[in-house]
Formats: structure tokens, C-alpha cells, sequence
């Protein structure tokens, strides 16, 4: 009878890397962010108004046109907005806190919410935070007019009153 | 054999400074064609002046009541209102004339001032002309002035002397009414 010897098997597993004898590369990335903050105004067209007699019998302030803003942003800030004159010399007492705004609709990505707007200037017409993966957040309102103090010189020639709002949106993270 | 990859995820942001913003602008142009409204026919205001001479308006003082007058202005300037004479007929009444005529300003309201001054006279000139002043009117339905309107039939030679063969006579004649910017 023949005796068959057991032979042990005596796995070894060698892991590669492991303690002692490790072989390491590395990569880098870099991300490169060179704006955090996108701004487009363009639904903000131009504006002529001609104040009519319905407008001087009506309320103070009526509306004279719409402004609309998209933020596209990786961080938290704040739409404002301040009027400057170009031409008051037609019109005593004109001046740029006769005019106003109002936000009346705030939507899109990163949370967005309308200011207290008001009279001109600066004034906050929202703020929102970071809106990746959605096409920006959307702020949109009124421009509106105050005619009480105004003193008209003597018509003709067709008398007129101009400037231009300049919108901002900075970081407002802390 | 397995590579570890080493990750090292920066955010660097450059150009722009965290505490500065973008801008976009928006011109913004308001055209005044009119700065004065006036209405002098109004809703509730007196119209034309149609009047018949009674016994009782000879013998009464001169000059008599003879009708209202009253106007709305509208307005975002400052303005005097006045009022005359530019048409009078009168071919059957020797002596009549439009400086026989004259008017008040009893009321004004919204910023509006009544003026002393009464002449209606055909070819005056303001002052004497003038019926009230006023400033900017916004968020009003605007300054009403109100008033009445005389005549004076005279006494003696220089009053009028109708023409009894021409019977009945008229003596016609159109009130204007005019608003005008004082500004500065």
C-alpha cells in the first residue's frame, strides 16, 4: 500500500504596493476659475416714454418700461442697480431719485429672491447664490417714474430728461 | 501593478476681484411733448354763457352776474392762467364793448391761486387778464379755478343805448381761455 504524502501548499500572495516596495505616479488638475459671476442684462431694452396727461393725473410713480437680469454665478451675490443723469437741463428739479425700481419675479437655480428695489441710488433688486446646472438665476421688474417736483421750461421745443441705469452683481459671500 | 493617481483639486479664481462686480447699462430718455393741460369744459363745470337781460338786471347794481366760468389745468411746470375777449359782436348796442365785461376767481384748488385781477377786455394784457397761478400738478386730477362772469350796462350817455327797431338784439362774443408756462 502505498502512502501518499500530503504536500502543503503554501499560497503566497505578494500586492504589489504594499508596505515596502511601493511604485507611486500622480497626476494634478487644475481647476481655473477665472469669473464666478455672469451677468446679462439684455432683456433690459432701452427706454422712451413720453409722459402723457394721464400720467400727470395719475399716481406718482407710474411705469415707464420693464428690466430683466440672468445671473449665472458659483457663488453668492447680490443684483443692485443706481441711475446716473445725462440730461436734466430741460427739466428743473429732475433728478435721478425721481426714478425707481421694483423686482417683481426672482426664478432659476441658486435659491434666487427679489430685493427691496426702491428709489434711485444704489439700490438692491435681489440675491442669490450658486446656480450650476441650471441656466442662471432670472430677475425681472418695473422702472417707474415721479413727476411731482418736476418744473417743465416752456414748451417747444419738446422738452427731455435722460440718463441710464447701471446694473451690478458682486459676491456676497463673506 | 496599480498607480495611485493623486488628485489635487485647486480653485484659483483671478481676474475679476471678489469684491467688484459685472455692469450692464440701460438708457433711459423721457420726452415731455405738453407740460400744460387745459379744460375749461370740464364734467361738471360751467359751458357756455347764454344770458337774457330782465327788468330786474337794469334796475339791479352793476355789473350783474351773468354766468360761471371754471377750468381744469393739468400740468408739470409752473402757470398762469388767463382769460379775455377775442371775438365781440355787438351791432345793435351802441357803447358796448368788451371792457364791459369782467370776471373773478372765486376757487382753486391743487396748488392753484386765485388771481385779483378782472379784466376780460379784448387785446389786455396779463396781469390784468389773469385769473390764478399754479405749480406741478402730479398725482392730481389737477387745479380747478372757478369764477363768474359780469357785465356792466353802464349808466348815462357812455352806457349802452339799444337799438329799440333792432329788437330782439344780441351782443356775442367768445371768452378765451389760456394756460401759460412761467417758468424761469
Amino acid at each position: 500500500m502505498r502512502h501518499i504524502k500530503p504536500v502543503a501548499v503554501v499560497l503566497l500572495v505578494l500586492s504589489l504596493g504594499g508596505v515596502g516596495g511601493l511604485s507611486q505616479t500622480s497626476q494634478t488638475v487644475t481647476i481655473n476659475v477665472n469669473q464666478s459671476l455672469y451677468l446679462d442684462c439684455s432683456a433690459s431694452a432701452n427706454i422712451t416714454y413720453t409722459v402723457t396727461q394721464a400720467d400727470i393725473e395719475g399716481p406718482q410713480p407710474f411705469t415707464i418700461g420693464t428690466w430683466g437680469c440672468n445671473v449665472d454665478s458659483l457663488t453668492n451675490f447680490t443684483l443692485s442697480a443706481d441711475m446716473t443723469m445725462t440730461a436734466t437741463g430741460d427739466v428743473v428739479n429732475a433728478s435721478a431719485d425721481d426714478f425707481s425700481e421694483t423686482c417683481t419675479s426672482a426664478s432659476g437655480g441658486g435659491s434666487p429672491s427679489c430685493g427691496p428695489g426702491g428709489t434711485f441710488g444704489p439700490i438692491t433688486l435681489g440675491t442669490g447664490g450658486n446656480t450650476a446646472g441650471t441656466l442662471g438665476a432670472d430677475f425681472s421688474g418695473n422702472v417707474r417714474l415721479n413727476v411731482s417736483d418736476w418744473d417743465v421750461r416752456a414748451i417747444p421745443p419738446t422738452r427731455s430728461v435722460s440718463g441710464i441705469i447701471n446694473y451690478s452683481v458682486t459676491d456676497s459671500t463673506p | 501593478m496599480t498607480r495611485k493617481i493623486l488628485v489635487a483639486l485647486m480653485i484659483v479664481a483671478s481676474g475679476l476681484s471678489l469684491a467688484s462686480g459685472l455692469v450692464a447699462q440701460q438708457n433711459v430718455t423721457i420726452e415731455i411733448g405738453q407740460s400744460l393741460y387745459l379744460d375749461c369744459v370740464p364734467p361738471g363745470q360751467p359751458g357756455d354763457i347764454y344770458y337774457v337781460i330782465q327788468q330786474s338786471d337794469i334796475e339791479a347794481p352793476q355789473p350783474i352776474d351773468i354766468g360761471d366760468w371754471g377750468c381744469n389745468v393739468d400740468a408739470v411746470t409752473q402757470y398762469r392762467l388767463n382769460s379775455q375777449f377775442t371775438l365781440f359782436s355787438a351791432p345793435f348796442v351802441v357803447n358796448a364793448d368788451t371792457s364791459d365785461f369782467t370776471a373773478d376767481c372765486t376757487s382753486a384748488d391743487d396748488y392753484g391761486t386765485c388771481a385779483p385781477n378782472s379784466s376780460l377786455t379784448l387785446g389786455d394784457v396779463d396781469p390784468n387778464t389773469r385769473r390764478g397761478t399754479g405749480y406741478n400738478t402730479a398725482g392730481t386730477d389737477g387745479a380747478d379755478f372757478f369764477g363768474n362772469v359780469y357785465v356792466n350796462m353802464g349808466v348815462g350817455p357812455a352806457g349802452w343805448d339799444v337799438m329799440s327797431s333792432q329788437l330782439p338784439v344780441f351782443v356775442t362774443g367768445i371768452i378765451t381761455y389760456t394756460v401759460t408756462d412761467t417758468t424761469p
